[in-house]
């Protein structure tokens, strides 16, 4: 009673695990030994046992086992779907990934993984599906690992089958990088522990020499711990110590000449020479040095890969703006799945207060969403079908359902942070610079050690070959081609971590030097809001004026409802609104009007004596606001667009180191010059009427003269911002903003900036410090060596300490603070 | 003592792979679809338990016999009879396999058609009963399966010529067996990659050497001090 699926199975039993001349047990699937492939029968089987259980299982209706589906007692929900997207070549591009052997590897999220014996069926892929040659799954996950011949399978064919197994599938992408980044991560700290754990016990060798020969050690002992030292270098070359190698080699390949390259050469030298003096018996061995050598700069460029991470993951803060689950709607009901696996053409249930997913439309419901994630916009947008939403935008008032139209990388969200995380790998110049003067430093290096091998066979032959080698192990190019980028980019790592998100080196290094700060007014000085900012009247009225303004959109009722939260409005009957004047009605028996001071003066007759002064001293940036009960004018508030607290503070911080402040505003001139005498503006650096297409004008004639550093938060400052030289988005900001700044902020506020500032100096000075350092150290190093000094011990001792001394200078240079804001 | 039981338990642990991939389908037989929860575990506890009841069962049974053989054989005049027929059997199957491994044709030792009848005949049966009676009848009625690899232990087991020292053995084979049966459910393709493919010529070669030491009676007087404890 062979079924189809039995037969298939044979079939893959046939191909084998690896596509070649295995077979497999039809029951077991392990390889079947040669000598027991039987041509004749289609079953083939590794043991007498495995065959007696096939037959078992086969011959009495268990046999479907074989077929699966039919195994599992309760009703399996299978999927008829086509799965026709599966293979899409956008599809293929993000999820698949070829293997070296020519087969075709996907990460797979099932649905329906619930019970240990899905673990058995699901890797019994092979012989189901003719063509997968692997399926690995992960219970606790949910997670399968699927590996199969494109040439023979299509994806779409394997996802079908695990969909009629009830196994519905679904692409992951999620956790591939962070796998990949722990699994690199561990090779390197292997390789470190390793030539870590091998120069202690070369220095400990070390140590008997040295005191050995002070102390007059028989010579059979010292010979034997200088092999010992050998023994234990060798490996440590070979293994931890081979990334220079390879690295030394791929420059060669590239012709450019790369750190690796010298340090390569002394490294095979240092040790050719070591084992050459192992061997005559005399001479020094400098073993100690180099195992410590290579052990320091692994260390060295573990840090480096560090901090550049670090830098990196910050921006993957922004991601968890869109949650982690969504829920999804098709035939079969509402699920749960991972937001990493929604694919366009899906419908995700959304309630009141959760996240969007993915981009999509609305299909069904009408509820308002807040986008300031995106747009800056603070009030909450209506939406209904047909209108488009966000990915980490959120649904405020009702459920929504929206069909995907992008998702993952693909939409709004994902692209600009893809934006961010592209800028962000861009290199500052002072980063090439130093790659450049490497380069020059890694030929005149070995120019000079040849010249001096050269001449000195001539002058004193028997130091030759130390004094080159010793050139070539004392100088080091650490500081410039590794310390810098090192310290910018742990600098760019803390400041991610302060709610700074740095895109590109080059952006902190021009903000080290104080120039000219270019700033939007409104949404950045100030809290780009109305607000209620004064108020001149009785506790009373407020009430009444929370009853009126209850129902309204204006950004004034807004202003109120945002200054008097805790005040429990009165009821209103008979309210009306007049645009442009404002709202009148009924509270408590009382005619209560609310507005303009025209369309109060309509019904007014008074004025209260305790307002009245405030009436005239009303400052011209505010919009004045009448009260009027029952005729009577009570209350007046001032609203207006609040200046941010911090602001006066921070801006006199960053005059104080050498900035020169510039206020620009498409307000109106009037507004804007008050604002700008609040905050100490210069008379001819408070601009005001300013359209995008001027601000753009002006960043650019202030960059002709100089470095122009834009501050801004909305759309019409991304011109400008694109203009400067360092363009700055504040929190809140439109994504047009974000995407043309080189830096944003994703703290409220001007403090970030001074504290900006005040970093991307102090990393400059780090910088500066660690290549003043490496200049010292290199030119007395190699004066010493050349002279014949320094000894290729002393050089091998000298060289490690000086790179670690850049690479703990980089680490623990104040550049800014290391506490998460 | 300790060695004889370190290397057996050794072998089962190695050896166990194939277990896990041969009665894998057993297991996902008697979990069926029950949700994963406390019966679940003491499904496969009882599982366990039965195959452990029927391995010492089998293990008590090979050592009488070989204590017959024994017996015989001192009659006879031959010191370790047990030891070295059970040797013998262990050698011959390693060669089987090593040679199988090397491309020389064989045929699979074939049983009766009754006997997979029968025994599917009783998991027939078992299908409308309980998770635990499933799992606990399934686990006695493993013995069934002429795997050659649990037969190679019962061999062992009757080479000692003692019944507790059998019984011993196939208790150490258990223990062998428990974590890589156990990994059915957590996925035991992970578990055993690169053993995979080496498996079958690996378990031969462990087989060929007890069965030589076996023959030499070497595995005779460690199997006497298993039970003794000296």
């Amino acid at each position: 009673m062979a079924t189809e699926a039995l037969r298939r199975g044979v079939d893959a039993g046939r191909q084998g695990l690896s596509g070649t001349a295995a077979v497999l047990c039809t029951h077991c699937l392990l390889p079947v030994p040669p000598g027991f492939v039987d041509a004749e029968h289609d079953a083939q089987f590794c043991c007498a046992g495995c065959r007696v259980a096939f037959e078992i299982l086969d011959a009495h209706g268990l046999g479907n086992y074989y077929t699966f589906a039919v195994r599992r007692a309760l009703p399996v929900q299978a999927s008829d779907r086509a799965f026709g997207e599966f293979d899409h070549p956008a599809f293929r591009e993000r999820y698949v990934t070829r293997l070296p052997d020519g087969l075709s590897r996907t990460e797979l999220y099932l649905e329906g993984v619930h019970c240990a014996s899905c673990v058995w069926l699901v890797e019994r892929m092979p012989l189901i599906a003719h063509g997968v040659l692997r399926a690995e799954l992960d219970v606790r996950r949910s997670l399968a690992v699927v590996e199969w011949d494109d040439a023979r399978l299509p994806l779409s064919a394997v996802a079908r089958s695990l969909g009629q197994l009830g196994y519905t599938p679904h692409p992951f992408r999620g956790v591939t990088r962070d796998a990949m980044r722990t699994r690199e991560d561990r090779a390197m700290l292997v390789r470190i522990g390793v030539s870590g754990a091998i120069a202690i016990n070369v220095m400990l060798a070390a140590f008997v020499l040295y005191s050995g020969s002070l102390n007059g050690m028989d010579p059979s002992v010292t010979r034997l711990f200088r092999w010992i030292s050998l023994a234990l270098t060798l490996p440590d070359l070979i293994w931890p110590g081979r990334v220079f190698f390879t690295g030394a080699w791929a420059s060669l390949r590239t012709r450019s000449l790369h750190m690796d390259v010298p340090v390569a050469l002394a490294l095979a030298a240092g040790v050719a020479q070591g084992a050459v003096n192992t061997v005559r018996d005399a001479g020094p061995v400098y073993f100690d040095g180099l195992a410590l050598l290579i052990f320091a700069l692994l260390v060295g460029r573990f840090l480096q890969q560090r901090g550049q991470r670090l830098a990196t993951d910050a921006t993957e803060l922004m991601h968890a703006v869109a949650p982690m689950s969504s829920r999804i709607v098709d035939d079969a009901g509402t699920r749960d799945i991972p937001t990493d696996a929604l694919l366009p053409g899906m419908v995700l249930d959304v309630r009141a207060g959760e996240g969007f997913g993915a981009d999509g439309v609305v299909v069904e419901g009408r509820s308002s969403v807040n986008a300031a994630l995106l747009t800056g916009e603070s009030a909450a947008v209506r939406v209904e079908c047909g209108a488009r939403v966000y990915a980490g935008t959120l649904n405020v008032d009702a459920p929504l359902r929206v069909r995907v139209e992008d998702a993952g990388e693909t939409s709004r969200i994902g692209r600009l942070m893809r934006q961010v995380e592209e800028s962000a790998r861009r290199r500052a110049p002072v980063v090439a610079l130093a790659n450049r003067v490497a380069g020059v430093f890694v030929a005149v290096v070995l120019v000079a050690a040849v010249v001096t091998f050269a001449v000195k066979r001539h002058t004193a032959p028997d130091r030759a070959l130390d004094d080159a080698i010793a050139l070539l192990i004392v100088t080091c190019p650490c500081a410039l081609a590794l310390a810098t980028p090192l310290v910018i980019s742990v600098a760019m790592g803390r400041a991610a971590r302060r709610g700074m998100l740095i895109k590109g080196g080059d952006a902190l290094e021009r903000l080290a030097t104080p120039a000219t700060l270019v700033l939007d007014k409104t949404g950045t000085v100030t809290e780009g809001a109305t607000a209620l900012v004064s108020w001149t009247g009785a506790e009373w009225v407020k009430p009444l004026v929370l009853a009126l303004e209850q129902g309204s959109s204006h950004p004034i009722a807004d202003g109120f409802r945002r200054a008097w939260s805790h005040v429990t409005a009165a009821e209103s009957t008979e309210v009306r609104h007049v645009a442009g004047g404002g709202c009148g009605g009924h509270v408590d028996g009382r005619e209560v009007m609310v507005g303009s001071l025209r369309f109060v003066l309509d019904a007014a007759r008074a004025v209260d004596p305790t307002v009245r002064a405030a009436l005239d001293g009303m400052s011209p940036v505010l919009t004045p606001v009448y009260v009027a009960v029952d005729g009577i004018i009570v209350a007046v508030a001032g609203l207006g667009d609040r200046i941010r607290d911090d602001a006066r503070a921070s801006l006199d911080a960053l005059r104080a180191a050498g900035w020169r402040t510039v206020l620009l505003s498409g307000d109106a001139p009037d507004v804007v010059d008050a604002v700008g005498e609040a905050l100490g503006f210069a008379r001819d650096d408070a601009i005001g009427a300013a359209s995008p297409e001027d601000k753009r004008a002006i960043v650019q004639r202030l960059a002709a003269s100089g470095c122009v550093v834009m501050v801004g938060d909305g759309v019409n400052d991304a011109a400008a911002i694109a203009a400067a030289s360092v363009g700055i988005g504040v929190h809140g900001g439109a994504e047009a903003c974000l995407a043309s700044a080189d830096i944003y902020l994703t703290r409220p506020g001007l403090a970030p900036l001074v504290e900006l500032a005040d970093g991307a100096a102090r990393t400059m000075r780090v910088i500066k410090r660690n290549i003043a350092f490496s200049i010292v150290y290199n030119v007395a190093g190699a004066t010493l060596a050349v002279a014949g000094v320094l000894t290729p011990l002393v050089a091998a001792v000298l060289m490690p300490a000086s790179s670690l001394t850049v690479v703990l200078a980089s680490w623990y240079g104040t550049t800014f603070s290391r506490r998460r804001a | 003592m300790i060695p004889s039981v370190a290397a057996i338990l050794a072998a089962s642990l190695l050896g166990s792979v194939h277990c896990a991939a041969m009665c894998g389908g057993f297991v996902c037989f008697y979990t069926g679809s029950a949700p994963r929860d406390a019966s679940l575990v003491r499904a496969h506890v009882l599982y366990h338990a039965g195959r452990l009841i029927s391995y010492v069962t089998l293990g008590a049974l090979a050592g009488l016999l070989g204590a017959g053989v024994a017996r015989a054989g001192v009659l006879a005049g031959v010191g370790h009879a047990a030891s070295l027929i059970a040797g013998l059997l262990m050698v011959a199957w390693a060669a089987t396999t090593i040679a199988a491994q090397r491309g020389v044709r064989l045929r699979l030792p074939s049983m009766p058609q009754a006997w997979p009848a029968l025994v599917g005949g009783v998991l027939q049966r078992l299908r409308g009963q309980p998770l635990a009676v499933r799992a606990a009848v399934t686990g006695l009625a493993t013995t069934l399966i002429p795997c050659g690899w649990l037969y190679v232990y019962v061999a062992v087991a009757g080479g000692t010529g003692r019944v507790l020292a059998g019984m011993l053995v196939m208790a150490v084979f258990w223990i062998g067996t428990v974590p890589a049966l156990a990994a059915v459910g957590v996925g035991a393709q992970r578990t055993f990659g690169p053993l995979r493919a080496r498996l079958p010529l690996a378990s031969a070669v462990i087989v060929l050497v007890i069965g030589m030491l076996a023959i030499s009676g070497r595995l005779a007087s460690s199997g006497a001090a298993m039970v003794h404890g000296h």
